[in-house]
């Protein structure tokens, strides 16, 4: 238990009060955020002494022009991508590599003609997870073949295919290879850490700059940010394999080798497919966005349709995408528990799965001969008309409403938060975000926060940073607040929970890019529907961790605190939201992490800032543009992430 | 103290160089665990080593032998590191200093191969959680040790179905761990470590996380298993009672150091200090001491009919064969007699018993008078 | 664990492993050219205005229906697409606005992996536009003094104090800043994010009779729609936009043009002579551009439409002897 964090009113929950408890106050009553509150007001007064007394600085004069080498870098590697033998023998032997697994794989699929594909992809399906799944794998072919998109699904199924295998490949030894020695894990964990705060959308810019443009490029990206849950969830699933197991074999003779393949890879099975689950998940999302450097397939149509602003074919490329995530999902969680695998007897199974490929062939072969390779085109139905229709008419209904809400946001909050950001001296930034970091975490978080912020400066993105800052800020507050709000309400009912459910898992899967579309239709162009796509996007996460972190509460508190005669409003404030404290700070960490992450892609709609920077950088041929913009995304990333974190962190030494 | 006997106790081992000899055998945790052992800091107790250098002593200056066929248990509360200990027998944890020699050699020089062997063919192991992998078959699990050895499938599950049939669990061997009781389960344990017929057994706690009446079965098991295979055993636990009745010599552990090494008459007859006293205070006499401890040469004329009984039966357990018929309980092992007691023998056990007894709950209300603490007892 | 070690630090395993090393990187330096094909799949690039989409549908459309190609079109900005091309990653691009800069990189005096495939029949002119009634309000603000005058006309909550001049996707071929900073204009450029985004905001804008200015190019379809004016900036000269972060003068008329893949062109397939044949006028790219963006047609649809009606358009650009 901790000596000063303000955790005496959890120990005991039927203490008078202090006056009015609501959530809001009893997140308030940790001490470091009363003390962060207090750093922002300091902030405000030194800030607006230095803007009455002072001249306040344009340019923050720390630009190490970074950017301006860059620009010669990239002009390098564009004239010796084909000379220089670091690209002859390197990187292109990756681009060019995973981008003929790409064509291989997809001509393979078109070689199968759909009615093959549709019969083998059932079959696995059924094979592996059971009859329920693989009618709705059938479903799922269906509807790419019913909206158009079938070349585009087998596509992405080509460059998700690839992509996964490889992160697979690297992420599993990595993972296992963590998971046996402290050492290398102490090692790789930074590396992950960084991979993972990193968004998306910065991973672009090196990728652009190493293996170009076009599906190799896109799949080493995929590829690449897939790789840290493979890694860390494998480590985890050794780790936590019964170490009396390990002992008892060990104390018996085992070899390492026999250590791993009779004990440690069979008991960490399971786990092990939950991360290859998640790695499939997280290559779902980069493959759309990956679509700006030129991946194709159903990304590459949101994105075509993101640019036409056509609501309706960006849903029906988002459906696509959305069915072929939860297939992907269902199926590698169901290898995973195994319960609903048919059960075969072992002699039948060759014979089984012969039957399947034959099947397969046998499809394929038809479709040749009765000329049917594609999917009939009198089969196709588009529901973009319908869904454009839909959209114009809530449009019409609240297009008013929302534009003017979003011109209030700008003028009343976005932009003059902007300007004190902008327009104070970096120091005075820096050395705020040094001391949020003290307060929240250990002085190694405010070293780190500290200079992530400096380096914003330093990479010359001083003023994007701010902009993208206070974009991220606004964001996050509307996050959380609809966020614990919507959270807390779910936790009381199971009735909205069980409703919610569904919701949440589709909006999970659902690519960045797809939020942005209708967003841009209500809020029209600007940071506003930028922010309110990230707002939308960060908050399934934040409402599960809320509704989990309440529910997850001991019962056995909550028993006691209602036999004492607590009213619910009570119980929530005084027990349940105390006791779920960590849950909720990690929901915070999350959500604003996820708001950054979309933010900059709100680039695409112009919300500006850091995102416009990497868009821009690209569209325009300026890696140093881009890539410093990129970087300095990671570096708001690796601030925000390590200050939330830090207290989540020091909430659970606190009660350790 | 007034004993039967003051010199060593009878033993029915047959002596000779011990199977297992631990000299001087330490274990410190920490990141300069190095820079304790040979300074003066060794010396220190455990706290203030603690708090000089962050490492954690867990066993200390240990040595001990255990001799062929015997049962030699550690007794310690939690944390008195006899886990450690047993563990740095074949080195599962290594130890920081001292040796351990089994048949004269020293482990301590082993290669990672030669290590294996050891484990493989000489000494193996049974845990308090089991250690079983849940992936596989009852009798995969017993057949592991032989599989990692290179045994063929068929000879190994023959060897596999024996054991799970001397434990007790035949018709189990398909059944995956998690459909065994924990008690059913330990006996998987058990036939696996019993598998690889290996010539030391070492046992990590094996039964306190099971049931009472089950735990009582286990160590009939035990008992049982050790007169018809005999293998030298060493016997990790926490409970005294197990301790007394499995243990042919017992060691009794306190922060990392032994404090007596004995066989239970001993302990309970001549704690060495207050914290074996404290241990064995409770203790029934009657329950402990043996026949074998009380048993006296035949006088002559005295008839040789009376009942039978094994030289390690407590004295609690003669008291009905003494009450049936008069004449005298023959002590014996297999054929040979080794002598024979008397209801007079008896009844001076259990007298002393109670004498001490009222002995000791005098000086219980002394002390709760408010006068000195017991002392006296002694 | 230590057996383990001692295996990867031998030497001899080390040594194998540099060997192998050796040996692969001195069999085979891999170039991204290098990468598999499927010959039957011709990939266009697609740069983000409509007018283009236009032209990819329709060549779409005929290399599909009338040559039995597959066709790949791949979204991707200006400058990358170049890129695409030299990296063999796309084999054309349809309508190329100028970028002599990145012929002199990748083409014959650089690179050498992508040639000038030559005019594509439309002539591209782009501008400062806004609507008409405009000019009537405010006389002369079609000219960068009047804008100068009448910039706080076109503020916006996004673009603060200054005036707004809307843009439209970020990779568009651009030298506004460069003329707002010659004139002094006080404008902000706040971009759209993409045309269409751009061109909904001028609709809605247009609708309404509000002020809007914004950044557009002939040909488009919105001129056929709408009344817009062409702020008159001095016509280009040689010269005059050399400093992109000075210019004097307007945009530049170009002859777009179609850039190829040099693999592409020396292959002298079948799909390649379609192209090369192809060559049409702003009114036909107007009338399928109209189509997609107007009318909500699908690429596919709008150029099948366009096709059933310009047959004797298109006859000529199919090659005869591969003709279905």
């Amino acid at each position: 238990m901790a000596t000063d964090t303000g955790t005496p009113q959890r120990a005991t929950p039927a203490a008078p009060a202090p006056p009015p408890a609501g959530p809001a106050t009893a997140l308030l009553r940790a001490r470091p955020v009363q003390a962060a509150l207090l750093t922002v007001l300091l902030f405000a007064v030194v800030f607006g002494a230095y803007a009455a007394f002072g001249s306040l600085p344009t340019r923050t004069g720390l630009d190490l022009g970074l950017g301006a080498q860059l620009d010669r870098l990239y002009a390098w590697v564009v004239a010796n991508r084909n000379a220089s033998p670091l690209f002859l023998y390197g990187f292109n032997y990756l681009s060019v590599g995973l981008g003929s697994a790409v064509i291989l794989i997809d001509q393979g699929l078109t070689l199968l003609t759909w009615p093959g594909v549709v019969v083998l992809g059932v079959f696995t399906a059924w094979r592996v997870a059971g009859w329920r799944v693989a009618a709705y794998v059938a479903v799922t072919f269906a509807v790419f073949g019913v909206l158009g998109l079938w070349e585009q699904a087998m596509t992405t199924l080509a460059l998700i295919t690839t992509s996964v295998l490889l992160a697979l490949l690297a992420g599993i030894p990595l993972g296992i290879a963590a998971g046996r020695s402290q050492r290398f894990y102490r090692l790789i964990r930074p590396v992950l850490d960084f991979m993972q705060i990193m968004p998306a959308f910065a991973y672009l810019m090196p990728a652009l700059l190493l293996f170009g443009i076009g599906n190799p490029s896109a799949a080493v990206v995929t590829t690449v940010y897939a790789i840290p849950p493979a890694v860390r969830i494998t480590a985890m699933a050794i780790r936590n394999v019964d170490p009396g197991a390990v002992e008892a074999t060990t104390s018996l003779g085992s070899t390492p080798w026999q250590l791993l393949t009779k004990v440690q890879l069979p008991l960490a099975k399971r786990t092990i497919l939950l991360g290859v689950n998640q790695t499939i998940m997280l290559a779902m999302s980069m493959v759309v966005i990956a679509s700006v450097i030129g991946a194709g397939g159903l990304g590459d149509a949101i994105y075509q349709a993101l640019s036409k602003a056509n609501v309706g074919q960006a849903m029906e490329a988002g459906l696509a995408i959305v069915l072929m995530a939860i297939a992907l999902d269902r199926v590698t969680a169901a290898a995973g528990d195994g319960t609903r695998t048919p059960a075969i007897p072992e002699r039948l199974r060759l014979p089984v799965l012969g039957a399947g490929v034959l099947a397969a062939a046998v499809a394929a072969l038809a479709a040749r001969l009765a000329g049917a390779t594609a999917w009939p085109a009198g089969w196709e139905l588009s529901i973009a008309g319908g869904v454009n229709w839909l959209n114009e008419a809530l449009q019409d209904l609240v297009g008013d409403a929302t534009k003017a809400l979003a011109g209030a946001t700008l003028n009343w909050v976005l932009d003059p938060l902007r300007a004190v950001l902008t327009d104070s001296p970096w120091w005075l930034v820096v050395i705020a975000a040094f001391v949020l970091g003290r307060l929240f975490g250990s002085w190694g978080t405010a070293l780190t926060g500290g200079f992530a912020i400096l380096a914003c400066g330093l990479l010359g993105a001083w003023e994007f940073s701010m902009d993208t800052l206070s974009q991220v800020l606004v964001a996050a507050l509307a996050t959380v607040v609809i966020g614990f709000a919507v959270g807390i309400l779910a936790s009381r009912s199971d009735t909205f929970a069980a409703l919610l459910r569904p919701l949440l898992d589709a909006m999970q899967t659902l690519p960045p890019f797809v939020y942005l579309i209708p967003a841009v239709a209500l809020f029209g162009v600007g940071r506003i529907p930028a922010l309110a796509a990230a707002v939308i996007y960060a908050l399934p996460p934040v409402i599960r961790l809320v509704d989990d972190g309440i529910r997850g509460c001991s019962p056995s508190a909550v028993e006691a605190a209602v036999a004492q005669g607590s009213s619910r409003w009570q119980l929530l404030t005084k027990v349940q939201l105390p006791l779920a404290r960590s849950s909720l700070l990690l929901a915070v960490n999350q959500g604003i992490m996820m708001v950054l992450a979309m933010v900059v892609i709100g680039a695409l709609v112009g919300a500006g800032a850091l995102g416009y920077g990497v868009v821009f950088g690209m569209a325009q041929n300026l890696l140093g543009l881009g890539l410093t913009s990129g970087l300095a995304i990671v570096g708001l990333g690796l601030f925000l992430d390590r200050v939330t974190q830090g207290a989540a962190r020091q909430e659970r030494t606190a009660h350790a | 103290m007034n004993s039967p006997t003051t010199e060593h106790p009878p033993s029915d081992r047959s002596d000779g160089d011990p199977k297992i000899a631990v000299h001087k055998l330490w274990k410190i945790f920490g990141r300069n665990a190095s820079s304790v052992l040979g300074t003066e800091l060794q010396d220190l107790d455990r706290d203030a080593i603690r708090e000089r250098t962050g490492c954690t002593v867990a066993v200390r200056d240990v040595s001990f032998d255990v001799l062929p066929g015997e049962i030699f248990v550690v007794m310690g509360l939690s944390g008195s590191g006899k886990s450690t200990l047993i563990r740095c027998l074949t080195r599962l944890i290594e130890p920081s200093g001292g040796e351990v020699l089994l048949d004269g050699a020293d482990i301590g020089g082993y290669g990672p191969q030669r290590l294996r062997e050891l484990r493989r063919h000489q000494v193996a192991m049974v845990f308090q959680h089991f250690g079983l992998l849940a992936h596989r078959k009852a009798i995969d699990n017993v057949a592991y040790g032989l599989e990692v050895r290179g045994m063929g499938r068929t000879e190994r599950y023959a060897r596999a179905r024996e054991m799970i049939d001397m434990v007790g669990l035949s018709g189990n061997e398909n059944a995956r761990p998690d459909q065994l009781s924990g008690g059913m389960q330990q006996r998987v344990g058990l036939a696996r470590a019993l598998a690889v017929d290996p010539e030391v057994l070492l046992f990590d706690e094996p039964f306190s996380a099971l049931d009472p009446l089950i735990r009582r079965d286990m160590q009939q098991e035990v008992l049982r298993l050790q007169q018809e295979l005999r293998k030298t055993a060493v016997f990790i636990t926490h409970d005294l009672s197990e301790a007394l009745k499995l243990g042919d010599r017992i060691a009794i552990m306190r922060d990392g150091e032994l404090v007596q090494v004995g066989t239970a008459e001993e302990l309970v007859g001549r704690p060495a200090d207050d914290y074996v006293r404290d241990f064995v205070e409770d203790v029934n006499r009657t329950d402990v001491l043996t026949v074998r401890w009380l048993m006296r040469p035949p006088r002559d004329g005295e008839p040789l009919d009376g009942p039978v009984a094994a030289p390690r039966t407590v004295v609690r357990d003669v008291v009905p064969l003494l009450a049936a018929g008069s004449a005298p309980v023959r002590v014996v092992d297999g054929d040979t007699l080794l002598g024979v007691v008397g209801r007079a023998d008896a009844l001076r056990a259990i007298a002393e018993d109670q004498t001490e007894d009222a002995t000791k709950a005098a000086a219980d209300s002394a002390a709760a008078a408010g006068g000195p603490t017991g002392d006296g007892r002694s | 664990m230590r057996d383990r070690s001692t295996l990867t630090r031998s030497l001899p395993a080390k040594a194998a492993v540099v060997v192998l090393a050796v040996l692969m990187t001195a069999s085979c330096a891999v170039r991204t050219t290098s990468m598999l094909r499927d010959p039957d799949t011709v990939r266009i690039a697609l740069n983000g205005w409509v007018g283009y989409e236009a032209d990819a549908a329709v060549i779409e459309h005929l290399l599909e229906h009338e040559l039995d190609y597959q066709v790949q079109i791949m979204q991707i900005d200006e400058q990358p697409a170049w890129q695409a091309l030299d990296q063999g990653a796309v084999d054309v691009i349809l309508e190329n606005w100028g970028h002599e800069d990145l012929m002199e990189t990748y083409g014959p005096n650089g690179n050498d992996t992508v040639v000038d495939g030559g005019p594509n029949g439309n002539i591209g002119h782009i501008g400062w536009y806004m609507p008409r009634y405009l000019t009537e309000e405010y006389p002369g603000i079609d000219t960068p003094e009047g804008l100068k005058e009448h910039a706080d006309v076109f503020r916006t909550d996004e673009s603060g104090d200054k005036g707004q001049f809307l843009a439209g996707a970020p990779g568009f071929v651009t030298s506004d800043q460069g003329m707002i900073d010659h004139y002094g204009l006080p404008l902000s450029i706040v971009y759209a994010g993409s045309e269409a985004a751009q061109l909904t905001a001028v609709r809605d804008a247009y609708e309404d009779e509000q002020p809007i200015l914004f950044y557009s190019q002939e040909p488009s379809w919105i001129m056929e729609d709408l009344d817009l004016v062409r702020v008159k900036f001095p016509e280009w000269t040689e010269g005059c936009d050399a400093d992109p972060a000075d210019v004097s003068c307007d945009y530049p008329k170009y002859d777009l043009n179609k850039i190829y893949r040099k693999g592409f062109a020396t292959e002298d397939s079948a799909a390649f002579r379609l192209i090369d044949a192809w060559k049409w006028r702003n009114t036909d790219q107007n009338v399928v551009a109209g189509l997609i963006a107007r009318d909500g047609l699908e690429r596919e649809d709008a150029a099948a439409k366009w096709a059933a009606d310009n047959k004797d358009v298109w006859r000529p650009w199919i090659p005869e002897d591969a003709a279905k």
